[in-house]
Parts: structure tokens; C-alpha cells; sequence
């Protein structure tokens, strides 16, 4: 994997994702720019690193290219922000696996000005111990025949905190145009708190939207089956937070950054 | 020798009591038949012996060996030596099934397996129990049908090796075949000094397993205790004969009415007063 790197672009500001790069990585917190803009140019993989004090990341899509993002959350306390905007055609999938221990506000929009564009997003989120973490991802729909599915996932325990909301706001003019919401917060502890607050804004016909959310305590008798084999309440419980959060890290290419995600897991289990 | 003693054992779920007064006892090397209508205790007896937080214990003493069982947490249960084979087993989403037989194999040894002593022993139970290895990697129970839950049932039964196990209808949404494995595991486990405490509404597992005693179990009591020919009785003649022989009545319990109601999102719940 190439390490590409924003301070290579100092004349604009910006970066670009051409041909050359179609496996990169970009560290967010070694960034020499308040604000760091990617154009994406080619179809490409990108892994981006939020590390501990990430800049703020506008990533623009030309048309028709397709890129797998896949974000590693930031591991201190802030706030982030990711802005994404999608040209006619073009198609993200994204998968963020947040398991760092932290307070702040993570927020992404997605704009989907492009006639056909396509966006996908996966979070799986880990908060424990005295980690307060709101996530809020908004997708916008411009443009015709657009597509947005959004998946957020998270496991909260001890006196941690855990908000999801979400926006997805089809706007007039964007008809045949397609949204989709699922948020689902699996609760340990008693002292947790955890929220899901989906919305849904459409403002044309002939579109699809839904949305689900779940906010539940562990299933009582999932818990058991698990001890009633003789596992212990600590290790039945990784082993359903593993398995919740875990499809996320199979998400990401390279198999160092697998590596490094499930320790980083492991070590706050 | 491992000894499972139930004595006087009183059990309430949400303030009902189910089992009123239970006294048996299963050795190792023992195969006991636990049969009775329809709601009147079974399942709750096998769950509350492996210490489901649904049930309470009001009175009464669960013993292994002398050991207090009711002092216990289920996963020190499982480890001191019983298995309970489950009517309906969980579906848990994303815990993969080959993940949770290793830690469930690791959680009785002091020294965890290595990957190919595992490998090797899922190998040989998924061969003889005639499951597909990939099902050792899909989610625990999801999707599974009736018989492939039940037949990852018995692979860990015969994985895990306890000293008394404990079987709740475990030949429901098996075929003819699939019954005749999960006789052949029993029946070899048999052989190696596991008890049994086997629950089915059919004569057909029970010539399987061949149980030496039999219970029957009428609104939370055992009533009658005996050889096998009670298994043949019952499957003749149902148990009206119990009311008519002994005078026992065969009084169905009525649950009680549920007040918990779910509002119109997924994430409110709310609870009338």
C-alpha cells in the first residue's frame, strides 16, 4: 500500500487520486492543512487514518469512478468531520471502524449532487468505559435515481455513551431516488446510554425510504445459552461483541490494518 | 461418580409457581426418562437446573456431588459437569459457531486447545453427526432449520463430554435418520458413564436410548416413578390412566396475561401500570 500524503499538493490545497494511486492511505492527523481535500479522479481503494487529532476531510467524487473508503477512527477526544460529494454516477462504500476510546462528535454528509450516484455507509462503533461518542451521518439526495444506504452499529457498556442520528433528506427534483437507514445499539449495562434517532425528510415522489432502529439490552437468553456451555459472563460477552462489530473489520484490504483493528479490540474488551 | 440431587425443589416464573415440590435424583451411567403433558414443568425443571435467571427458586436444594448447584452461576454449572440440550437453542447473530464450540471446548481446560487438536475433533463430530463443516462456520443457529439446531446440539453435547446431560425434546424437527444419529451419539456416550435426563413425547427416542427409570411429571410434581413399561403405557393410552389408577388430576396451567406492550418506534417500549 502507497502512503499518499497532502503535503505533496501544496500549490492547491488539494489532492488528487489519479491513476497513480489506487491504493492509498492518509493519515488525517500528519496533514499540514487545517482542512484537507481529496479529489477522487480513478476508481481507487483508500484507507484513511483519523489517529489523534484528524483535520477535516471534503472528499469529492468525479464522475463515474468508485472508491472502497475505509476509515479507522480517531483514537483521543474531538470532534471530526468528513464531507463527501458524489458527481453524476459515482459510488462510495464505506465502512468506519471506531473502536478507540474517546469523547466527541463525529460528523459525516454525504451529498449525492450527481445524477446516479451511490453511497453506502458501515459503522460499527465500540464505546466503553467513560467514552461519550455522537455520531451524525447525513446523506442528501440532489439528484435523480440516487442511492444511499446507511449502517450504523454499535456496542455501548459500563457508563458510556453512544447517539446515533442520521438525516437522510431526499430533496425536490431527486425522484427515483433511494434511501435506506438501519442503526442498531446493543446495551450492556445499566449506566450506558444509547440512542438512535433516524429521520427521514422526503421532499419528492416516486422515492424509497425506510429506516430501523433498535436499542436493546443484551438478549437475556443469548446470554445464556453462551454460559450455559460454560462460558463466563466476561467471555460470552466479547464473544457477542465480537461477532458485532467484527464483519466491519473484514471490510478493510489490508490485512495489517485487520490485524491492528482486532487488537485494538481485543485490548478494549 | 457424578449424582444430580433435586430435592423438594419449588421453581416460580413471575410470581406463578411451575414446579412444586420436585425430588429426583440422576446418577452417571444412568439414562432417566422424564415424560408429562404439555405445560406442567419439564422444561422449566431442566432450565432451572441449569440456572436460567427466569426462574426462581423458592425452595428446595439442586445438588452435584453435594456441591450447592443453586450457589452457582450457569457457566460454573456447565463446568462442574451438565449439559443442557435445548428445545428451542438461540439464534445468536454474528458469534460464528466454530468460535463459540472452541471456547465452550477451552472453557473446561486449564490449557487452551491448539487450532489442529480442534480442528480435528469439530472434524471428527461433524462426520459422525453428518453436518456439513462449513455449518461450523455460519452464525450460531441463525437460519438453521429445526433439525440442523438440533443436530448442533448434539455436536457439542459430544464435543463438550459431560458428566450428566440434560435433553429437552431433543428429537422435535429431527427426520428418521437424523434420530437414529443422535440415538448412536447417546447410546455412545452412554457407554462412557454419562447420565441422562432425556424429555420426549415419543416412545421412538426412548427405545433409542433404552432409559432404566422413568418419571412423570403432573403440575410441577413427579406423581409416578417406575421402570420403562411406563413409557409403553403412556404411548398406548396417553395419561388419562394416571387420573383414573391414581386420582391424579391432570390440570393444565393457564400462563398469565402478558402487560408489556411495544409502542409505535423500535426503540420505545413502554409498560402499562
Amino acid at each position: 500500500m502507497r502512503r499518499y500524503l497532502l503535503h505533496k499538493h501544496k500549490q492547491t490545497l488539494n489532492g488528487e487520486l489519479s491513476l497513480l494511486h489506487h491504493f492509498a492511505m492518509l493519515d488525517l492527523s500528519k496533514t499540514a492543512y487545517e482542512v484537507a481535500t481529496l479529489t477522487i479522479k480513478n476508481d481507487a481503494d483508500l484507507l484513511i487514518e483519523c489517529g489523534d487529532k484528524p483535520v477535516p476531510l471534503y472528499l469529492i467524487m468525479d464522475k463515474g469512478v468508485r472508491l472502497k473508503l475505509q476509515i479507522v477512527g480517531r483514537q483521543t477526544s474531538g470532534d471530526w468531520l468528513l464531507n463527501i460529494a458524489l458527481d453524476a454516477g459515482a459510488v462510495i462504500e464505506a465502512t468506519m471502524a471506531d473502536f478507540g476510546a474517546y469523547q466527541g462528535n463525529i460528523t459525516i454528509n454525504g451529498e449525492l449532487f450527481g445524477i446516479g450516484s451511490r453511497l453506502s455507509w458501515h459503522l460499527a462503533s465500540l464505546s466503553r468505559q467513560n467514552d461519550a461518542k455522537t455520531f451524525a451521518v447525513n446523506f442528501h439526495h440532489k439528484a435523480k435515481s440516487t442511492a444511499a444506504e446507511m449502517t450504523n452499529f454499535g456496542v455501548i457498556e459500563d457508563q458510556s455513551k453512544l447517539i446515533f442520528t442520521g438525516i437522510s433528506h431526499i430533496y425536490k427534483g431527486a425522484s427515483d431516488s433511494a434511501t435506506h437507514q438501519t442503526a442498531r445499539i446493543m446495551v450492556f449495562d445499566d449506566g450506558c446510554i444509547g440512542r438512535a434517532d433516524p429521520v427521514l425528510a422526503i421532499d419528492d415522489n416516486e422515492v424509497a425510504a425506510s429506516h430501523a432502529a433498535t436499542v436493546g439490552k443484551i438478549n437475556e437468553d443469548h446470554l445464556f445459552y453462551l454460559k450455559s456451555r460454560g462460558l463466563s459472563e466476561q467471555e460470552a460477552r466479547t464473544l457477542i461483541t465480537y461477532g458485532y462489530l467484527k464483519p466491519a473489520i473484514g471490510q478493510f484490504n489490508d490485512t495489517n490494518v485487520q490485524k491492528k483493528l482486532l487488537a485494538l479490540l481485543e485490548a478494549r474488551l | 461418580m457424578a449424582t444430580l440431587n433435586i430435592k423438594d425443589l419449588w421453581v416460580q416464573v413471575e410470581g406463578v409457581d411451575i414446579l412444586k415440590g420436585v425430588d429426583l435424583s440422576i446418577s452417571d451411567h444412568e439414562t432417566v426418562a422424564l415424560l408429562g403433558p404439555n405445560g406442567h414443568g419439564k422444561s422449566t425443571l431442566l432450565a432451572a437446573i441449569m440456572g436460567h435467571p427466569k426462574y426462581t427458586i423458592t425452595k428446595g436444594s439442586i445438588t452435584i456431588d453435594g456441591i450447592d448447584l443453586l450457589a452457582m452461576s450457569p457457566d460454573e454449572r456447565a463446568r462442574a459437569g451438565l449439559f443442557l440440550g435445548m428445545q428451542n437453542p438461540s439464534e445468536v447473530p454474528g458469534v460464528v459457531n466454530s468460535d463459540f464450540l472452541k471456547a465452550a471446548m477451552n472453557a473446561r481446560r486449564e490449557k487452551p486447545l491448539a487450532m489442529f487438536q480442534f480442528y480435528k475433533a469439530l472434524d471428527t463430530a461433524t462426520k459422525t453427526m453428518k453436518i456439513p463443516l462449513e455449518m461450523a462456520h455460519r452464525p450460531l443457529n441463525e437460519g438453521f432449520s429445526g433439525g440442523e439446531k438440533k443436530r448442533n446440539e448434539i455436536l457439542q453435547l459430544l464435543l463438550l463430554e459431560p458428566k450428566i446431560a440434560l435433553l429437552d425434546e431433543i428429537d422435535s424437527g429431527l427426520d428418521i435418520d437424523a434420530l437414529g444419529m443422535v440415538g448412536e451419539v447417546i447410546s455412545s456416550l452412554q457407554k462412557k458413564g454419562v447420565g441422562f435426563l432425556v424429555i420426549s413425547h415419543y416412545a421412538r427416542l426412548y427405545d433409542l436410548v433404552a432409559p432404566s427409570r422413568v418419571a412423570v411429571m403432573i403440575d410441577g410434581k413427579i406423581v409416578v416413578s417406575g421402570g420403562p413399561e411406563i413409557i409403553q403405557k403412556i404411548d398406548r393410552t396417553g395419561y388419562d390412566w394416571i387420573r383414573k389408577e391414581l386420582g391424579i388430576s391432570i390440570e393444565k396451567i393457564t400462563p398469565s396475561m402478558n402487560t408489556t406492550s411495544i409502542g409505535i418506534c423500535a426503540t420505545r417500549e413502554k409498560t402499562r401500570p
